[in-house]
C-alpha cells in the first residue's frame, strides 16, 4: 500500500477524535482531515489497492483510476469547504454525522466490488438522515424519516439486484455493463442508483428532505449523494439509451417545479434534479465527449451548488426563513451574500466567465452530436429555466424586490464567508481557466468553450431569458403554496400500511387481549398469590441483595432501550463499523 | 423605491440593457454557428427568440400548473395525516 491513503480513513478516523474531544476542540480536525484528503487525492498514483479476502470474497477498496479520480477531487475539495462552513456549529452530532457521510462518498466512489459498495453506500444514506434529523424540528423529524425510507428502498433494490447478479455470473466485480447483455438484475441495479441520482419519477426524497435538513447539513447533501450515484452510473451503465432521455427529462421538471417554488432552499433542491438531469443524460448518451461532459458538469456542480446552498443557508440562517415571500430586499443588508449567491448563480446559469459555461455546454454539444437533436434542445430549454429561476428569480425577490422585512438577523460568522468565498473563486477560476478541469477528465477533451459562437450563443440565450423575465415578472411571483409532487404517491403508500395495521392486525390485536384478559389472567393472578407467600416466607432475603444489581443492570440497559429509531440507526451503524474494521485489519 | 426598480426603472439603463441585447442579435448576423446542429440554428437571431420564448411559455405552463392542480395549502399534508 504505496502512497494510497483512502480518504475514508482520514474522515472515519477524524470522527472518531470528534466523538471523544471537547468540541470547541473538536470542530477543529474536519477541516483538517478534508485538507489532508485533498493532498491524499492529489498524490495518489492510478492503480489497485487495499484488496482483502473475507467470506471468500475479494474485496477491493481502492480502485484508483481517471473516472474515481475526477469525482474524489472534487469531493475532497468540497469537504474542505464544507467543513469550513460549519467551523461554528457545537454540536458535535452533526460533525460526526458529516463526517461519516463523506467516509460513505469516498468508500463508494474507490469501491471496486458491490459489497464494498453496498457498505459504503447504506453508510451514506443513514449518516445524511442524520443530517435531516439534526436540525431538531419536528418538520425534519418527519421528511427524515421520509427519505430514510426511500433510501432504503433504493438500498434493498441494490442489495436484490448485487446479489441475483451474483448468483447468476458468479462475480462481485462492479464493471461497466453493456446496454445489450443487460439483465434484469442489472436493471435493478440501476434502479438503485436512480434512487440515489433522483430520477424522476423517484426523486421526491429530494425537494422534500434537503430543505428540511440543517443549514450545514444541506451544503453537504447537495455535494455527495446524488455526484455519487452519477459517478456509479457513470462506472456501470454508461450508454444506456433510457437514462438520456430520463436525464432530459430530469433538466425538465426540476426548472418547472423551481419556477413555481416559493421556498429559496427547495428551489436549489429543484435544481439539482434538473442538474444531475444533464449527467444522468451525459451517462445515457454515453460517448467519449458526453461522458466526459458529465464528469466536469458533476465537477462543476458540486462547487457551486455548494455555494448556492451556503448562501441561501446563510440567508436562512441570518433571517429565519428562506421563504420568498417573507423575503425582500436585503441586498442592502446582506450584500456579500447576495455577491456570492450572484457568483454561483451565474455559474449554474452558465454566464461565460464561469464554471458552468466550460462544463454545461459540452454535455449538449456532446448531445447534439451524437445526433441526439430533441435531447439536446431540451437541455437548452432547461438551461432557460435554469437562468429564470435561480439566476433571476430568486436573488430578485430575495434581495432586490419589495421592502426589506425589517426582521432581526443573526450575526454571520466569519468562517461561512471564507467558505463562500473559496467556493466562489473555484467558480470563476474553473470558468477563465477551464483547463484545470479538462485535464482531470477521463477522455481527451476536443472541445473549446471559448469560441465566438458558444460565447455569443449563450450570451443571446440568457440575455432574451433575461427579458422574458422582465415581461413575466409579476407573473412569477412566488406564492405561499406546497405544490404536490411524486411524494404525495410515497405518502399514499405509507397511509395503506397504516391502513392495514389499523384494521387487520389491529383487530387480531384486540382480540387476543381479551382472550388474555379473560383466560390468561385469571390464572396467572392465582399462580402469583400463591408464589407470592412462598416469596414473602423463604426467597426475599435471598433474592434483594441480587435484584439491586439486576435493576442497576436494567437501569444501564434501559438507557439504550430508548424506544427511537434513530438512536438504534446509529448503534446499528457503529456496530456495523466495528465488524467492518476488524474485518479489515485482522 | 428598492435598489433594482431604481436600476431597471432608470430610463436610460433600461436602453442601455434593450441596446445591449439589439446588439447582440445584430452580432449574430455576423457570427454564425460553425456546425449547426439542426436548421434553425442558423436562423439569426434564433437563441433570441428562443430564450425569450422559452421563459414566456415556461412561466406561463408552470404557473398554470400551479394554479389549476399542483399548487395546495401549505398545511396540505397535515390536514390529510388526521
Amino acid at each position: 500500500m504505496t502512497a494510497f491513503i483512502h480518504p475514508a480513513i482520514l474522515f472515519a478516523g477524524c470522527a472518531l477524535i470528534v466523538v471523544f474531544l471537547p468540541v470547541k476542540i473538536g470542530r477543529w480536525f474536519p477541516p483538517i482531515a478534508a485538507s489532508l484528503a485533498v493532498l491524499s487525492v492529489l498524490t495518489m498514483p492510478q492503480g489497485s489497492y487495499a484488496t482483502l479476502h473475507y467470506l471468500g470474497m475479494t474485496l477491493s477498496l481502492g480502485r484508483v483510476d481517471a473516472l474515481s479520480l475526477v469525482f474524489a477531487h472534487v469531493f475532497a475539495i468540497q469537504a474542505v469547504i464544507g467543513f469550513i462552513f460549519a467551523f461554528h456549529i457545537e454540536d458535535r452530532a452533526q460533525h460526526v454525522a458529516a463526517l461519516m457521510y463523506i467516509t460513505g462518498a469516498f468508500g463508494s466512489v474507490f469501491a471496486a466490488d458491490y459489497p464494498t459498495l453496498f457498505i459504503f453506500w447504506e453508510m451514506m444514506s443513514v449518516s445524511s438522515t442524520f443530517l435531516v434529523w439534526l436540525r431538531r424540528v419536528p418538520a425534519s423529524t418527519k421528511a427524515g424519516f421520509r427519505y430514510f425510507l426511500f433510501h432504503t428502498l433504493g438500498g434493498l433494490m441494490l442489495l436484490a439486484g448485487l446479489l441475483l447478479r451474483y448468483k447468476a455470473t458468479g462475480s462481485w466485480a462492479f464493471d461497466a455493463i453493456s446496454p445489450d447483455s443487460a439483465q434484469f438484475y442489472d436493471y435493478l441495479i440501476m434502479i438503485g442508483f436512480c434512487v440515489n441520482a433522483a430520477v424522476i419519477p423517484l426523486h421526491a426524497w429530494l425537494p422534500d428532505a434537503y430543505p428540511e435538513a440543517t443549514v450545514t447539513g444541506a451544503v453537504f447533501m447537495s455535494a455527495f449523494t446524488t455526484k455519487t450515484a452519477v459517478y456509479v452510473l457513470l462506472r456501470g451503465f454508461s450508454g444506456f439509451e433510457i437514462l438520456g432521455v430520463m436525464g432530459t427529462l430530469m433538466t425538465l421538471y426540476g426548472v418547472v417545479y423551481a419556477t413555481i417554488e416559493n421556498d429559496a432552499r427547495r428551489i436549489l433542491a429543484y435544481h439539482i434534479v434538473s442538474q444531475v438531469g444533464y449527467m444522468v443524460a451525459g451517462v445515457g448518451i454515453g460517448t467519449a465527449m458526453t461522458v466526459n461532459g458529465a464528469c466536469a458538469h458533476a465537477y462543476a456542480h458540486i462547487l457551486y451548488k455548494g455555494l448556492l446552498f451556503m448562501s441561501a443557508g446563510t440567508l436562512l440562517y441570518a433571517a429565519g426563513t428562506s421563504k420568498l415571500t417573507e423575503l425582500g430586499g436585503l441586498f442592502k443588508r446582506l450584500p456579500m451574500v447576495c455577491f456570492w449567491y450572484m457568483i454561483a448563480a451565474v455559474s449554474i446559469s452558465g454566464v461565460p466567465l464561469f464554471s458552468g459555461f466550460v462544463s454545461k455546454t459540452i454535455t449538449i454539444a456532446g448531445a447534439a452530436e451524437a445526433h441526439h437533436t430533441w435531447l439536446a434542445i431540451g437541455m437548452e430549454i432547461a438551461a432557460v429555466g435554469t437562468f429564470l429561476s435561480v439566476g433571476i428569480k430568486l436573488p430578485y425577490f430575495a434581495f432586490f424586490s419589495k421592502k426589506d422585512p425589517g426582521m432581526d438577523l443573526t450575526p454571520i460568522p466569519l468562517n461561512m464567508y471564507i467558505a463562500m468565498g473559496i467556493g466562489g473563486f473555484l467558480c470563476f477560476f474553473i470558468g477563465i481557466y477551464p483547463n484545470f478541469l479538462y485535464r482531470l477528465l477521463p477522455h481527451a477533451v476536443e472541445y473549446v468553450p471559448y469560441t465566438p459562437w458558444h460565447v455569443l450563443q449563450s450570451s443571446m440565450l440568457l440575455g432574451f431569458t433575461g427579458l422574458g423575465f422582465y415581461f413575466m415578472r409579476n407573473k412569477l411571483k412566488p406564492e405561499a403554496k406546497l405544490n404536490l409532487d411524486f411524494d404525495y404517491f410515497y405518502r399514499l403508500v405509507g397511509r395503506l400500511v397504516l391502513a392495514i395495521a389499523r384494521r387487520p392486525i389491529e383487530v387480531i390485536d384486540l382480540w387476543w387481549s381479551e382472550f388474555y384478559r379473560i383466560g390468561g389472567l385469571k390464572g396467572m393472578l392465582k399462580i402469583a398469590a400463591g408464589s407470592a407467600w412462598f416469596d414473602k416466607a423463604a426467597i426475599d432475603g435471598v433474592v434483594d441483595g441480587s435484584a439491586y444489581t439486576v435493576q442497576k443492570v436494567g437501569r444501564v440497559a434501559s438507557m439504550t432501550q430508548t424506544g427511537r429509531l434513530q438512536d438504534y440507526l446509529s448503534a446499528a451503524l457503529v456496530v456495523g463499523l466495528t465488524v467492518f474494521a476488524l474485518i479489515w485489519f485482522l | 423605491m428598492s435598489f433594482f426598480k431604481q436600476f431597471t426603472e432608470a430610463p436610460f439603463l433600461k436602453k442601455a440593457m434593450y441596446a445591449v441585447l439589439a446588439v447582440m442579435v445584430v452580432l449574430n448576423f455576423l457570427i454564425y454557428p460553425p456546425h449547426p446542429h439542426f436548421g434553425a440554428e442558423k436562423i439569426p437571431g434564433f437563441w433570441a427568440i428562443f430564450g425569450l420564448g422559452v421563459a414566456v411559455v415556461l412561466a406561463r405552463l408552470a404557473k398554470g400548473a400551479a394554479h389549476t392542480f399542483l399548487g395546495k395549502d401549505v398545511d396540505f399534508y397535515e390536514k390529510h395525516e388526521k
